[in-house]
């Protein structure tokens, strides 16, 4: 395609400032599939390598390099000689030969999928050829010889053919499966197969990946309080495996592309590949929160743990928090408004604000927050709107002083704040507000983001809930912890929002006396 | 002295004080190496060796002592079939133990033989790996060195279009006998450097003669335990078959055949014609013809070529470029080597290029007196700078 005909070497000059100053044919057509023009910078980074050493080092340097070109790799034979006179260098490119790029191998993506699926499976079951159970749950160990029909009820084709069976047929993997695990009264779950093939006598069977799948009828059970969500027992077994699988599956992503990186061997590094790396990197800071959030997690499940009982200035408090987090902000394009404070020093507010302005507004305390504070004085107006836009100055000497600890204040409001700026769409606002009544002291953090369900606003103080988040940041043990450390200062954090309305959460904490 | 190089002179340190510095640095980062890698080889979590060094010294130590293993068997075997049975009389010095008269004659020890012949287990290895005899500082080296050369090898062929015997060929084609004949000979020692699958190994004929010697006998007494304790073997018995053995590969062994030696026999004859120029040093750097390049350098210098290896492996990478200016190798020639080991080495660019720099800026005299030293009697280099530096160094 790009290959020069015949053997004559391929010349070209590069200037001092690494523009391709001169160049055949051939190695201009390279330059421009790369993204570069003629008399531009070389857009061939490691050919500007050797040439940038070569006139460094003031020697000619020879040898190959290898250039991403569309879908292919094209190993060049290069010397390069720096250029008297000119001060750049003189390239020849004696050998051009053009590969497919290397993949990753088939199997490697097969395992990749089967340890990604696994990650996420609550039961692994595994068949033989004939589809039936060789490997069950450890519950279930009379199923083994069974047809996989007596654990699992797919659903039928027109033919009806259940997908397993339209799948064994061409020992196809298969993912999203819907079927009822014939557990008690019958699970919803998903179902992934993974074939199995032995190298004596090939497909020898699936193993299957099955996950819980909420159905409506769950989620309105939860949300209606008929199922409830008690406090979650203490670190055990159960902690374990929830730990296992937070940890697994970035890690899993973590060695799978590590793995097709390192399958590049030194070669050039693709717009896929960057992007793997970005993803590593996020996988990384992910695990190291989590490893953080879990020393934390240790220290306040102690059944000895005492946070301090000190005076608080909640207001001071809530503007370290916010400074802390600025500049995360700024690269967020998210901005911070507070702490404010009403003059009456409580945060009373308008009703007829709709929308995700409401969610911005110090509204009354509500919820979980209301259960621990006393009805706010819906008399002192103050619009929260002028609020918004106008930041009321903090009236001097005039602190909001709650009893706790400082630094575990500071943790709280710092993991409401980067959970607020997490959510927020760029150009979005979040706001900080203090406010007292009687002995109740609070700190409100709203934003503008997609709010949260009736139904999840419990779950998210679970461990491990990461609601919404599918970018692989936090660790789901933010709000958990924040939570824990709010009821040991005396205190309560609950959540107030709606779909699409943004969200508030409500820091209250005792009054210092 | 002054003026050219009181850039690359540190504050207040004369050039002799400096060199010294440096010499020592250089000797102390490849011995501290040895030491490292000799304690670190039998430490599952030694982090100071990369898991490949570690892995490929094992298994150069597998493969050495099994060799060494077998050959003794084979002697041990021919031994047990020559002598005479044996007596239950003891061990008397003075009494050859096959003339005993009053022994019955009983028929040669047929299953241990079988057994000796047979045994795919290994007895020494288990034996001598919990002991401090494989940590033998030259053995180590010796080790280290052929997994280096390997790995840079490996990487400078990377680096090279051909992976022809370009300079080999050059050589036998100089119609000189007896550089054909010493080309021939190394080509046949750089043979030993790989096993059958590409990975670096290091034959017991290659060991210095010191080193040899020790693991000879080391891997008889693990052989004398297995006879003695394990098929009841009379000990004086067991001590005068394993010591004939022994002394019958020692007395095999060539200390010219190593591929050092050979190397440096090659470099010696090529030195005696004026035949090693910039040019066949370039070349057998980048032909990964390490074992030449290195004793090359050596018959230029006059120095020892183990000398020059540790400053071609001197992770600091300054002595190289010292060498190559006391030689008066031409800036492109010296300043390429420079390049080629430190692309080898995976170098950071920045640190290529000071290289290059410090090269530039260093005069030949004062490289030929910091070179000074490295060629005078390793010994007493070493306790040279053991003592110059003081109590600093250990």
């Amino acid at each position: 395609m790009n290959a020069p005909q015949g053997v004559r070497p391929v010349f070209g000059r590069i200037d001092a400032h690494g523009r391709l100053a001169e160049a055949d044919p051939p190695l201009l057509r390279l330059q421009q599939k790369a993204g570069g023009v003629a008399g531009g910078p070389l857009a061939l980074p490691q050919l500007g390598q050797i040439a940038r050493l070569s006139r460094r080092l003031g020697i000619p340097i020879a040898r190959q390099v290898i250039a991403a070109c569309d879908d292919q790799d094209v190993a060049l034979w290069v010397s390069v000689r720096p250029d008297e006179g000119h001060d750049g260098v003189a390239l020849a490119i004696t050998g051009w030969q053009e590969n497919a790029a290397s993949q990753p191998a088939p199997a490697n993506e097969a395992m990749r999928w089967r340890d990604f699926s696994r990650a996420a499976a609550d039961w692994i079951v595994e068949t033989d050829a004939l589809l039936r159970i060789v490997h069950a749950p450890a519950s279930l160990p009379a199923t083994i010889g069974e047809p996989v029909e007596t654990l699992l009820a797919f659903g039928r084709d027109e033919a009806g053919a259940t997908s397993i069976m339209a799948a064994a047929m061409r020992a196809d993997r298969f993912e999203d499966a819907e079927a009822r695990f014939l557990l008690g009264p019958g699970v919803a779950v998903h179902v992934a197969g993974a074939p199995l093939f032995r190298a004596s006598d090939g497909f020898s069977g699936y193993q299957l990946l099955i996950s819980r799948r909420e159905t409506p009828r769950l989620a309105a059970a939860i949300a209606a309080g008929a199922i409830g969500r008690a406090d979650p027992p203490p670190l055990d077994a159960a902690f374990g495996t929830a730990l296992g699988r937070a940890m697994r599956e970035p890690l899993d992503r973590i060695i799978a592309h590590a793995d097709s990186i390192s399958d590049r061997g030194d070669g050039p590094v693709r717009r896929a590949y960057a992007s793997y790396a970005e993803d590593i990197a996020g996988a990384g800071r992910h695990l190291l929160a989590l490893v953080e959030d879990l020393v934390d997690l240790q220290t306040i499940e102690r059944p000895d743990f005492r946070p301090d009982a000190e005076p608080v200035d909640l207001i001071d408090a809530a503007a370290r928090a916010a400074g802390l987090l600025a500049v995360r902000a700024d690269i967020a394009q998210v901005r911070v408004i507070g702490p404010t404070t009403s003059p009456g020093r409580a945060g009373p507010m308008r009703n007829d604000m709709s929308g995700a302005d409401a969610a911005l507004a110090p509204q009354a305390l509500s919820g979980v927050a209301a259960s621990t504070a006393p009805a706010i004085d819906q008399d002192d107006t103050t619009d929260g709107m002028a609020a918004h836009s106008r930041p009321i100055p903090l009236a001097p000497g005039l602190p909001i002083v709650a009893r706790g600890d400082f630094r575990r204040i500071l943790q709280v409001l710092i993991n409401l704040l980067s959970n607020a700026i997490r959510h927020s769409a760029p150009g979005g606002t979040v706001r900080i507000d203090c406010a007292q009544e009687g002995d109740i002291a609070a700190v409100i953090v709203a934003d503008q983001g997609n709010g949260i369900a009736p139904g999840d606003q419990e779950r998210i103080f679970d461990r491990f809930e990461r609601l919404g988040l599918h970018d692989g940041t936090g660790s789901g043990l933010g709000l958990y912890i924040s939570r824990r450390l709010a009821r040991a200062m005396g205190g309560e954090l609950g959540v107030d929002s709606a779909p699409g309305e943004g969200a508030r959460f409500v820091l209250t904490l005792p009054v210092a006396e | 002295m002054m003026g050219l190089d009181d850039e690359w002179r540190p504050e207040g340190q004369s050039a002799a004080t400096r060199w010294l510095h440096d010499a020592a640095r250089a000797l102390d980062s490849v011995e501290s190496r040895i030491g490292r890698a000799a304690s670190d080889l039998f430490h599952d979590d030694a982090v100071t060796l990369s898991d490949q060094h570690r892995a490929q010294i094992a298994q150069l130590i597998r493969a050495l002592i099994g060799a060494i293993e077998d050959e003794l068997r084979i002697r041990l075997i021919a031994g047990l079939e020559a002598a005479e049975p044996p007596t239950n009389r003891g061990f008397q010095p003075e009494m050859p133990l096959a003339t005993d008269p009053g022994a019955a004659h009983l028929p040669p020890d047929a299953a241990l033989i079988a057994q000796l012949g047979s045994t795919a287990t290994p007895i020494a290895l288990p034996l001598l790996e919990p002991t401090p005899l494989l940590r033998e500082p030259d053995l180590v080296a010796a080790m280290l060195r052929r997994v280096d050369e390997h790995r840079l090898a490996l990487m400078l062929g990377r680096d090279s279009p051909y992976h022809v015997a370009d300079l080999a060929q050059r050589l036998l084609d100089i119609d000189d006998a007896a550089i054909a004949e010493a080309t021939m000979a190394l080509l046949i020692a750089e043979s030993r450097r790989y096993d059958q699958f590409g990975d670096p190994a290091l034959a017991r004929t290659d060991l210095q003669p010191g080193p040899h010697r020790k693991l000879l006998w080391a891997v008889a007494a693990a052989l004398r335990h297995y006879l003695v304790a394990g098929q009841g073997m009379a000990e004086a018995r067991a001590d005068l078959l394993l010591a004939g053995a022994v002394r019958g590969l020692l007395a095999e062994h060539d200390d010219a055949d190593t591929l050092e030696a050979r190397a440096d026999a090659l470099a010696k004859l090529l030195d005696a014609r004026d035949l090693i120029d910039d040019r066949l040093l370039v070349d057998a750097l980048e032909e990964g013809w390490l074992a030449l390049f290195t004793a090359a350098i050596a018959a230029r210098a006059g120095m020892d070529s183990s000398g020059v290896w540790s400053m071609v492996t001197d992770p600091g990478g300054l002595m190289l470029g010292t060498v190559l200016r006391a030689i008066d190798c031409a800036r492109e020639a010296a300043v390429t080597m420079l390049y080629r080991i430190g692309s080898a080495e995976g170098v950071a660019e920045d640190i290529i290029v000071a290289r290059a720099e410090a090269f530039d800026r260093l005069g030949r005299r004062e490289a030929a007196e910091a070179v000074l030293i490295w060629r005078l009697d390793p010994n007493y280099r070493r306790a040279v700078i053991e003592i110059g530096e003081g109590g600093r160094r250990r």
